[in-house]
């Protein structure tokens, strides 16, 4: 039993009929070789992440914690296709989710190889992957998928797998030659908030050098004048919560002069334009 | 795709409501003979029968057809059907049908049959869920209402005889329009 459906984006966002009886992505045969997942660890090609006891998760969809009927979808009308967030394939017991991104929407002029062939306009076609971003075993209760920032727009949520970091990340990062603790703060305080802004600016910081780390203290001394800076030993003295905040929003660059008027601010969240 | 759905879709409320315009040519005793000398004294049933073989032959037509609609099917896994009840819908059309044949039989003009044949076919063609043929049955098929395990209703035309919704399958269903299937 296959069938292909469509989720399109918006408030009335639904799941749409595309295809059915025809498989749409090959089965991967390297399942069986899952791996929990974890921020730091850079996946074998013969890998995939796994989530285990999905449907617990409360990132988990309805779309699958019920029965999959194709009768009971609508067919996608012809207007909704440039409307589509993500494709969801049923195979038999596996759902495999692709999340559609505008290159995969190709908008050409094209012709197909044959005897006569036919200059095609105006007909967007839409790209199907070789492998899924993701894919759910129902009878396991298994998602598996390679990376999570292709799923997050799917399962809306699922990206706090990223951001909290775990005891050990947070002591490193106290750890770190920047940061003085002081009044008996420590790793064991630091609370949920902070380890999720933890996790990312760990991330952030790799991607530093020296050169950049050094021009990214100064530009957080700017914006938090009451954080205390030892100017001889060069680091943060941090001594609760509030202190750690200001200075994980600094390395994140969260902090901003407005063009007109000049007055500064904190990106409350952000996102790339 | 698309097309083909759409024309499927008049042919077949052309087909659901063109006895009226039989009946009414019964009613009006419309024959043939006229037509040529050699038709003269052909009694009148030959003509009548000949104009209800058209609809006959036409919903033939569209059954054939309905090989080139979309493929869909709700199929039981692990030996669990999908389908939560059954309704039966054989004489479900007989009321709307009995409609029909009393306009036919009480329009007097052709131009009023024209009109109510066009607002007839108008609403069964919106209505969707509408395509109670029942030259359906004529061909052996049945019409039945299916309740999906997530309780969405859809209208069902197939050849079996369904009783027992705990282990129907039917894995080679067409769709007509988003809430009626035709069993292949």
């Amino acid at each position: 039993m296959n069938h292909l459906l469509a989720k399109t984006r918006g408030r009335n966002g639904d799941y749409f009929k595309v295809i059915s009886n025809s498989e749409i992505y090959p089965l991967p045969d390297d399942l069986d070789n899952p791996r929990e997942y974890g921020t730091d660890y850079k996946l074998e090609d013969d890998e995939w992440f796994a989530i285990t006891g999905f449907s617990e998760k409360e990132y988990c969809i309805d779309f699958l914690t019920r029965r999959f009927i194709s009768t009971d979808y609508n067919q996608l009308p012809r207007a909704q296709y440039t409307n589509i967030e993500y494709l969801v394939a049923y195979q038999t017991g596996y759902y495999c989710f692709q999340k559609l991104t505008s290159s995969q929407v190709i908008n050409r002029r094209y012709f197909s190889m044959s005897e006569q062939p036919e200059l095609v306009t105006n007909a967007p076609i839409i790209l199907i992957n070789q492998v899924p971003d993701a894919i759910y075993h129902k009878e396991e209760d298994i998602l598996y998928f390679k990376k999570l920032t292709s799923i997050t727009t799917i399962f809306r949520g699922i990206y706090e797998l990223y951001r909290e970091a775990t005891q050990e990340e947070t002591e490193e990062f106290l750890e770190n030659d920047f940061i003085n603790l002081a009044d008996d703060y420590s790793a064991e305080n630091v609370k949920k908030a902070n380890r999720k802004r933890i996790a990312m600016a760990q991330a952030t910081l790799q991607t530093f050098n020296r050169r950049q780390k050094r021009q990214i203290f100064s530009y957080i001394r700017e914006y938090c004048e009451d954080l205390e800076f030892d100017e001889n030993s060069e680091n943060f003295s941090i001594s609760n919560e509030e202190d750690l905040k200001k200075l994980l929003y600094g390395i994140e660059q969260r902090y901003y002069t407005t063009k007109i008027g000049n007055e500064r601010r904190l990106a409350n969240s952000v996102s790339p334009v | 795709m698309n097309i083909i759905n759409l024309l499927f879709r008049l042919f077949l409320t052309f087909n659901a409501t063109s006895l009226i315009l039989v009946v009414y040519m019964v009613k009006e005793q419309i024959v043939i003979n006229s037509i040529s000398c050699y038709l003269a004294n052909l009694p009148h049933w030959v003509s009548y029968v000949l104009y209800f073989s058209v609809p006959v032959i036409f919903t033939f037509l569209s059954l054939l057809l309905s090989n080139k609609l979309a493929d869909d099917n709700i199929e039981a896994e692990e030996g669990k059907s999908a389908i939560k009840d059954i309704e039966q819908a054989n004489n479900a059309y007989l009321p709307s049908y009995l409609g029909y044949f009393f306009v036919a039989l009480s329009v007097n003009y052709c131009d009023t049959l024209i009109f109510v044949f066009a607002i007839l076919f108008l609403f069964t063609f919106l209505s969707q869920t509408l395509y109670f043929n029942p030259l359906f049955l004529v061909f052996g098929y049945h019409f039945y209402y299916l309740n999906t395990e997530n309780n969405i209703k859809i209208f069902l035309i197939t050849k079996r005889n369904l009783k027992d919704p705990r282990s129907l399958n039917f894995p080679n269903l067409k769709r007509i329009n988003d809430f009626t299937f035709i069993e292949k």
